[in-house]
């Protein structure tokens, strides 16, 4: 379990001007939970992720990692190897350039035991399916698959919680959707929480609840499907709903009855063609 | 307004991981149009926009500018880079002056523009992309990543070329910047009559902004014409490892449970036309539901 | 120009090579390297060559992985070697554009040329045949003395498997800040020296810029990644030292003490 309480985040830019990144952040995130973040540029995602796992210490306020508080030196590592981290830019999270030995790194820094760590090395490779280029060279590898093995690195760990902050921001839309049906199976199968900072709408229907961040601050925390039916809060958010939402919201106000919360594709054919057929009776 | 003749580029290094290389390039952008290029990664895109303004030279094949053999013996050619402005993928990595001013005029002082004209040509920029004429003085690394973007952008517009190549403009800023940002360069490309060029992932925007796509597979064009009819090859699309748009695929599946509805519906306009059409048909005592 | 990131990048097969310890491979390519700046017969080189390949077809490298990389280095070659050929005193062989060519600077500049492919191809094969963690391990053990000076070896080591990731992906960004201000009209080519300096300066401000941002990314994923410094780690790779590396020992040992002889012996200095 992540609790945050009472978050205040100041920083200084270059320009020696106090920005208040975040303003008294309340938020619970449970095991196993699938949560995304969403917000404009600048809304201060990105630095409430960086406290989940310590990276960045409260100054005011308090983060608990199941109940150990994050301020404190001797749960560094804990609270790290608890809550893993994935972040935007491929290129800038390994440390060496063979696959398998960037991933034991986190296992190096943990004293894990020779057997075992080639044994996790193995399971982690495996489990986002790229065993098969445990010797690859990292500098051969595509932008999404160097994102799979930023994930095993993470994974490895065996992590309770994952943190993406814009994993997909710099993949082109195949790799986009191999990496959102990864953190799917992730949480599905493996049970580990995951928090997904996004900037594209249609991956935030993987989630089953939303956070919206403006200005520092949360201003809502329901689930994707309410979230998108209000489109005027979204847009005084800076941001859209998906093209279907769009459609389906229109059909609603023509008196049309579709459910205006579906982000399936499928479903909301099935939903159309129901409205369709429902006329005919 | 630009030609290419059976180009084709050839790494020296024959490298396993490097494919992004072009073959038997036929192709001629119309002054005033704006078109699309979409393709995988590795599919040959960069590089074929990389010939556009010389900064590539063709292994094979000639490449026309104006009607100009931009690679003929003596031609300068870094006046190509003038008329044709690139725009890269993540162009704020591109800034180093110590203040907004000199990094807009960098492009403009290369080509030899008169300091005098310059300041107005920089404010008609900032005026383009949208940001306050007070920035000037400030350091263009005090701002945030979408403005610097924008900073970015505005140093190429402000050498007013003929033909703007964007390489996925909109990576990274959230969808409202997106939006606003492909919008000013529709007005440019309508308002001014310029080319636009862009370099797109998102079908969805190449299907609203452009007038021509272009596919890229392994480094050839694969399909060209008007979006619209692009993207009722959904199947080749999916081959290539490209998306259509969302709402496309709803009503495919539409198809897909026997309805009637056009393959060709890609705006939240044409949904509901389209589904109150079929919705009469069905009025009318149609079954399509077996 | 920038493009020669494959130079020098880990090879991964299956081989004998590939088994010995690194710390041997490391000292024996030292030796080697010592040992190219001794001999001086064409015919020692040739043979030398010979060997080479042996040793990497031994280690299921390909050749052609090989004489690519020494391709691209050849233009330094050949101009190291024509600034040579001009300045060496001797007896006339022929003119070029009216400057003696002597026969001993052409027998000096062709020694020369051959011996830095030989250099080339030794330290290539550690590199090809040795992954980075090993590289790395066996530069930690080789630097362990210095712990005396409170300096931290396995930080140092760190630090130099980083820079092998980084710097392909640094010759990439640098290429691409480079065609960014190209696209802006800047003057690389330019004929006045100021102007180019003025156009270089252009990539050096946003790369240290670039790196710097890319430093701290790193330095936040490391230690979300549990990183705490150098001490209290396990290794991925454990160095022990086989039965191989003790006949690769003595195979190069007889190799070396082989070619000192022939290199002392004028016999073979006739032949060239």
């Amino acid at each position: 379990m992540i609790k945050i309480e009472n978050l205040d985040c100041m920083y200084k830019t270059s320009n020696n001007q106090m920005v208040q990144a975040l303003k008294g952040i309340n938020l619970t995130i449970n095991p196993g939970e699938f949560v995304a973040i969403i917000g404009a540029n600048g809304s201060g995602k990105s630095t409430l992720a960086k406290h989940m796992n310590g990276i960045m210490l409260p100054k005011e306020g308090d983060v608990f990692v199941f109940g150990k508080n994050t301020k404190e030196e001797q749960n560094n590592l804990f609270i790290k190897k608890s809550v893993g981290m994935v972040f935007q830019n491929p290129d800038n999270q390994f440390v060496t350039s063979v696959v398998e030995e960037d991933i034991a790194f986190a296992l190096e820094n943990l004293e894990i035991p020779f057997d075992e760590m080639h044994e996790r090395v193995r399971m982690a490779l495996e489990c986002v399916g790229m065993y098969e280029y445990k010797d690859a060279s990292i500098e051969s590898l595509s932008g999404g698959q160097k994102q799979k093995i930023a994930i095993a690195g993470a994974i490895v760990m065996q992590p309770k919680f994952l943190v993406f902050d814009e994993p997909t921001s710099m993949l082109d839309p195949q790799s986009r959707e191999e990496i959102c049906s990864l953190l799917k199976r992730l949480n599905e199968t493996m049970n580990i929480g995951i928090i997904f900072i996004t900037q594209f709408m249609e991956e935030v229907a993987l989630a089953k609840r939303v956070i919206v961040m403006n200005d520092g601050k949360i201003v809502k925390d329901i689930s994707p499907g309410c979230l998108f039916e209000d489109i005027d809060f979204l847009e005084s958010m800076k941001l859209k709903a998906p093209q279907i939402t769009y459609f389906c919201l229109e059909l609603n106000k023509l008196g049309e009855n579709i459910n205006p919360g579906i982000l399936d594709l499928k479903e909301c054919a099935d939903e159309l063609a129901a409205a369709l057929k429902g006329n005919k009776l | 307004m630009i030609q290419f003749h059976n180009v084709t580029y050839t790494y020296n290094f024959n490298t396993d991981t490097c494919k992004d290389a072009i073959k038997n390039i036929n192709l001629k952008i119309l002054p005033g149009e704006f078109l699309a290029i979409i393709g995988q990664t590795g599919s040959g895109k960069s590089t074929l926009v990389e010939h556009m303004n010389g900064l590539k030279k063709p292994t094979v094949g000639e490449v026309f500018v104006s009607g100009q053999d931009i690679w003929q013996k003596k031609f300068d050619i870094t006046k190509v880079r003038f008329k044709v402005g690139l725009v890269f993928q993540y162009p704020e990595h591109q800034m180093f002056e110590q203040d907004v001013f000199s990094e807009i005029a960098f492009g403009l002082r290369n080509n030899g523009i008169a300091e005098t004209k310059i300041e107005s040509l920089i404010f008609e920029a900032l005026d383009f992309v949208g940001l306050p004429h007070d920035i000037l003085n400030s350091s263009p690394f005090d701002f945030s990543g979408g403005q610097k973007r924008k900073i970015a952008i505005a140093s190429t517009i402000a050498m007013q070329p003929d033909v703007i190549i964007l390489d996925e403009p909109t990576a990274g800023l959230d969808p409202y910047s997106s939006e606003l940002l492909l919008k000013k360069f529709k007005d440019y490309n309508k308002n001014k009559g310029k080319t636009v060029i862009l370099v797109s992932h998102s079908m969805e925007e190449v299907v609203r902004f452009a007038d021509r796509v272009i596919v890229m597979h392994n480094g050839e064009i694969k399909m060209e014409g008007e979006p619209r009819k692009i993207f009722t090859k959904v199947e080749e699309l999916n081959e290539m490892g490209l998306d259509v748009p969302q709402i496309l695929k709803v009503f495919l599946e539409l198809r897909k449970l026997g309805f009637p509805a056009r393959a060709d519906i890609y705006t939240v306009e044409e949904a509901k036309q389209e589904f109150f059409r079929l919705k009469n048909l069905t009025k009318g005592g149609k079954s399509f539901v077996k | 120009m920038l493009n020669n990131m494959m130079v020098g990048q880990f090879f991964a097969a299956d081989s004998i090579i590939h088994k010995l310890d690194p710390r041997i491979k490391l000292l024996l390519t030292f030796v080697y390297t010592l040992l190219m700046f001794f001999i001086e017969s064409m015919f020692i080189f040739t043979f030398n060559i010979l060997a080479i390949i042996m040793v990497y077809k031994l280690a299921r490298v390909p050749l052609k992985i090989l004489i690519k990389s020494i391709k691209r280095m050849l233009p330094i070659l050949l101009i190291s070697a024509g600034i040579n050929i001009f300045l060496i005193q001797g007896e006339t062989v022929f003119k070029f554009l009216g400057i003696n060519i002597t026969k001993q600077g052409l027998c000096m500049v062709s020694t020369m040329i051959v011996r830095i492919i030989c250099l080339i191809s030794g330290m290539l094969l550690l590199l090809y045949t040795t992954s980075p963690a090993e590289l790395v391990a066996a530069i930690e053990k080789i630097l362990k003395p210095l712990k005396i000076f409170k300096v931290s070896p396995e930080e140092i080591a760190i630090m130099f498997s980083i820079a092998l990731h980084f710097v392909p992906v640094l010759l990439l960004e640098a290429e691409r800040i480079m065609n960014a201000q190209r696209a802006r009209g800047a003057k690389f080519d330019s004929k006045h020296l100021k102007e180019k300096l003025k156009a270089y300066i252009t990539i050096v401000i946003p790369l240290l810029i670039s790196t710097s941002n890319r430093a701290n990314d790193l330095a936040i994923a490391m230690e979300s990644r549990c990183y705490h410094g150098g001490e209290n780690r396990t290794r991925f790779k454990i160095l022990h030292y086989s039965a191989y590396d003790l006949y690769a020992l003595l195979i190069s040992l007889l190799y070396v003490l082989l070619l000192l002889i022939f290199n002392k012996l004028d016999f073979f200095k006739i032949v060239m």
